[in-house]
């Protein structure tokens, strides 16, 4: 019964977190007890064509997953599934677009954190734009008549052998335990550093204590800022050790991490300066010629990292609309009215 | 044609609600269910007859209980004490808009 697992797998994102489950057993008994029974009739297995034929009669995935929903009334339930996959993947699209704009703005142009912190917030703001647009065209079909969306021809065919096979268990490469634990042991690695440095650049700490050279503050503010994070990340990955179902948005946590870790780049690569010469330094003038190498080849290395962050940031999304709209098959096909 | 087939599904809906309370006076879980009212002529999606038994059991009408049956857990349905009170109640609404129609038809003969 591969077929049949397949169709529940896409079922299962549609439905409710909360009964997901009970729901998913419920289907599965019913489907199967039909399976059987036409079996009986035959008196014989039937093949994957049949067994296609009576998932396709029971219905497209998206819209089997979404009459278990609670139902709404701005948008009529014919039409709700249309436009919360819509909806979903115009969300997608505005978040990949506004985020590659404004790291490359961030990047190329002198900002302030204030600029940033701002750029963030605005985003809520473009989204609710992107809903209501999004939402007032689809009450505008709903309104003229749910034909208009549900004969979309691209809409109009699906074939439950084109689903995606079942996905293989979760394999524990990263255990929440593992990770709860490495994720405490570095930051408490990132807390003891500034008394040990040694920890990080060995017997180099002793040069560096002796040379005329400082960290710049604002390699402190980043130090603190990137303590800040790994604290973050760890209390959400002890929160994942109780709430398994948390799990599932493991990759967008990720990515989350990975566009904060990208806005505390792009805030050191304004730093410009992350090694000074002490006041008290004999020769200064030569020291600050060294300084000035120093910070130029370190600035070069973090525009290169923030480059190549922000590609991996937004592929990464790329990936997840890609792979979100694969796996709906986005009720790209078919969709029968029930 | 179009307009036939909505005022129609409007028709059906209300009656359909009726007709799985009425069925589920005996005990069925959703693919029986199915079958029986398929067989009395009122054939019903398993995309509109699933979630409906769900939101039946939410507002109390129906109750339900996982039980194993042919070696496979299934999830029975039957008629709760409110819901067979408000059976009744729909099943008289239904006599009178039959009757009142009937009379209605009546006249235009």
């Amino acid at each position: 019964m591969e077929l049949l697992d397949r169709y529940l797998q896409a079922v299962k994102k549609y439905l409710p977190t909360k009964r997901r489950d009970d729901i998913l057993e419920e289907l599965r008994a019913n489907i199967m007890s039909e399976l059987e029974d036409k079996e009986a009739a035959l008196g014989r297995a039937l093949n994957g064509d049949e067994q296609a034929a009576v998932l396709k009669q029971h219905g497209h995935p998206l819209l089997v997953g979404m009459g278990y929903s609670p139902r709404r009334h701005l948008v009529g339930p014919s039409v709700f599934p249309y436009y919360w996959v819509t909806l979903k993947a115009a969300l997608s699209v505005t978040a990949l677009v506004y985020t590659i704009l404004c790291g490359l703005l961030l990047l190329f142009r002198p900002v302030t954190v204030g600029e940033i912190f701002a750029a963030v917030f605005r985003f809520p703001g473009v989204a609710l734009n992107v809903v209501i647009w999004v939402t007032l065209a689809f009450v505008f079909l709903d309104f003229a008549g749910d034909k208009i969306v549900t004969k979309w021809r691209f809409l109009n065919s699906w074939n439950p052998r084109d689903l995606p096979g079942v996905e293989p268990k979760a394999k524990n490469r990263h255990h929440p335990i593992t990770d709860f634990l490495f994720s405490v042991s570095l930051l408490l690695y990132l807390l003891i550093l500034p008394r040990y440095p040694y920890l990080l650049i060995g017997p180099g700490a002793l040069f560096f204590k002796s040379s005329p050279f400082e960290i710049a503050p604002a390699l402190v503010t980043f130090y603190w800022v990137f303590v800040a994070l790994v604290a973050v990340q760890t209390l959400v990955k002890g929160i994942l050790l109780f709430r398994a179902s948390w799990r599932q948005h493991q990759p967008i946590v990720n990515l989350v991490y990975k566009g904060i870790g990208l806005i505390v780049t792009l805030l050191l690569v304004h730093a410009h300066h992350y090694v000074v010469v002490s006041a008290s330094a004999d020769n200064y003038a030569h020291f600050q010629a060294v300084a000035d190498k120093v910070n130029y080849a370190l600035l070069l290395s973090l525009k290169i990292t923030a480059i190549v962050m922000i590609l991996q940031v937004g592929w990464e999304v790329g990936r997840m609309i890609i792979a979100r709209l694969h796996r709906e098959g986005v009720a790209r096909q078919d969709m029968r009215p029930s | 044609m179009e307009l036939f087939e909505n005022l129609r599904l409007e028709l059906r809906r209300g009656c359909l609600i009726v007709a799985v309370l009425a069925q589920l006076r005996t005990e069925r879980y959703g693919y029986t269910l199915r079958k029986a009212l398929a067989e009395d002529g009122l054939a019903i999606d398993e995309g509109t007859l699933y979630p409906l038994l769900r939101r039946l059991e939410g507002q109390g009408l129906l109750v339900s209980q996982w039980r194993e049956e042919d070696k496979r857990n299934k999830r029975f349905y039957r008629l709760s004490s409110e819901g067979e009170v408000i059976l009744q109640q729909l099943l008289q609404e239904w006599q009178s808009i039959n009757a009142s129609l009937e009379r209605i038809l009546q006249q235009d003969k």
